[in-house]
């Protein structure tokens, strides 16, 4: 344990648990405010007001920051999806379920817009390995996505290749996610889930001419 | 310094020589076969892994006979970038005719649109690979021409819904902005899928899969829209 105590006033003693916490909400609040490329170990010390040395004693380096900022930010975004994931099947009507599904993930987008950010448009100064990770946690979602509409619609259109689908379904969330993010006056939550609406209205699922139905 | 694949190059039939005198291709098919290997470089490694000295290496020449071609290495990236824009926007063109017979029938479904690009994508994944770096990731002098051929794309996106839509009697007042933002999505997570697994993502599932879907529906007014 280093003693950050030598020339700065005594910081309060935090649980190492939420003294990691904590600097990862300020590398968080950097990568909000400058970009990843920002995030250093000095200066996460300094938003923190900790001296460098105890950031060292959380990470080997600014890549492992980085990483563990990214894990943690991504079992978040995650945990919010799979909460609004299940209440999707819920709904009878297909253009409601879809646009009250676009609607609630649009919200948990702008809640952490720069842990979204992060995962949706990595970019320079994020590790490598980042977009391997999001492989990974879009395929956790994949998994979700493509169980609801194996349940709203597998029995509706016959030989329907959910696993495609699903895929199609997730680009097109990941999109409008991007639009609001980076457009958000141009591209309201409303516009999106406006045209889900109209699109839906203008569309009716019929059992195709050979279904079993 | 990046390995470069050590995959023989291409040499000439009489390349068996050594590598000074594989110098003995006309000036143009030397060019395109740098650029080859400036384009395999960057699939692997990104565009900071090209150099002249990597480019020439992995093409089995010397330095000298890469300058013999280009002035230097941001002549060479501008040179291969153009040339893969020209190769994309070829096939978007060629993708945007595929549908045009029997479109009526088909209710405006981009099938063969769709298969179409799938297809280019598979058959040479290092030049589609470009459409999905970051554009920070691409050298300043090159990102317009890039820029473009996503551009491109977005344009061919816009008359195929505008179609679909008309085919469907969807509501004159539909989002098109939106529709085609998000439909560039689709087909860009379609080509993806691709490069990541042609034979599980195969061109032909991705794109019967997706216009299954949509064949699905049907439009909810058989005559067009007079409200909303």
């Amino acid at each position: 344990m280093s003693d950050p105590s030598a020339g700065s006033p005594p910081r309060r003693r935090l649980a190492p648990a939420d003294r990691r916490d904590e600097l990862l909400d300020r590398a968080l609040d950097l990568v909000a405010e400058h970009g990843a490329a920002s995030v250093t170990m000095q200066a996460v010390a300094r938003a923190a007001g900790v001296a460098r040395p105890l950031v060292y004693d959380f990470f080997a380096d600014r890549a492992a920051l980085l990483d563990a900022l990214l894990v943690r930010e991504e079992s978040r975004a995650l945990s919010d999806v799979m909460t609004v994931a299940p209440r999707v099947l819920a709904g009878t009507d297909l253009g409601d379920s879809v646009t009250t599904a676009l609607e609630a993930f649009l919200r948990l987008v702008l809640d952490r817009p720069t842990t979204w950010r992060m995962l949706l448009s990595p970019t320079e100064g994020l590790p490598a390995e980042v977009g391997i990770r999001i492989e990974r946690g879009r395929e956790k979602i994949a998994g979700v996505v493509e169980a609801s509409i194996r349940a709203v619609l597998g029995t509706r259109i016959a030989g329907l290749d959910t696993e495609v689908v699903a895929l199609a379904v997730i680009a097109a969330g990941e999109a409008s996610a991007r639009l609001v993010l980076s457009a958000p006056s141009e591209f309201p939550p409303a516009r999106l889930t406006g045209f889900t609406r109209a699109l839906f209205s203008a569309l009716t699922l019929e059992p195709v001419p050979n279904g079993r139905r | 310094m990046p390995k470069p694949r050590t995959s023989k190059p291409k040499l000439p039939k009489a390349g068996r020589s050594r590598r000074r005198y594989a110098s003995r291709l006309p000036i143009e098919a030397r060019t395109e076969q740098l650029l080859d290997s400036a384009l395999r470089l960057v699939a692997e490694s990104g565009f900071g892994a090209v150099s002249m000295h990597a480019v020439a290496r992995h093409t089995g020449v010397t330095r000298p006979v890469a300058y013999d071609c280009f002035a230097g290495r941001t002549d060479l990236l501008a040179a291969l970038v153009s040339r893969e824009e020209a190769r994309m926007r070829a096939v978007f063109t060629a993708a945007a005719g595929a549908d045009r017979s029997g479109a009526a029938d088909q209710r405006g479904l981009p099938a063969e649109t769709l298969r179409t690009f799938l297809t280019a994508v598979r058959d040479a994944p290092d030049t589609w690979r470009l459409l999905y770096v970051p554009l920070e990731a691409v050298p300043e002098e090159s990102r317009e021409r890039l820029t473009a051929a996503r551009a491109e794309l977005l344009s061919l996106l816009r008359t195929q819904f505008t179609r679909y839509a008309a085919a469907n009697h969807f509501p004159a007042d539909l989002d098109v902005d939106v529709a085609v933002h998000l439909l560039r999505a689709i087909v860009e997570m379609a080509g993806a899928r691709v490069l990541l697994d042609p034979d599980r993502y195969h061109p032909d599932r991705m794109a019967t899969a997706l216009t299954a879907f949509l064949d699905a529906f049907r439009p909810a007014r058989t005559t067009p829209s007079d409200a909303s």
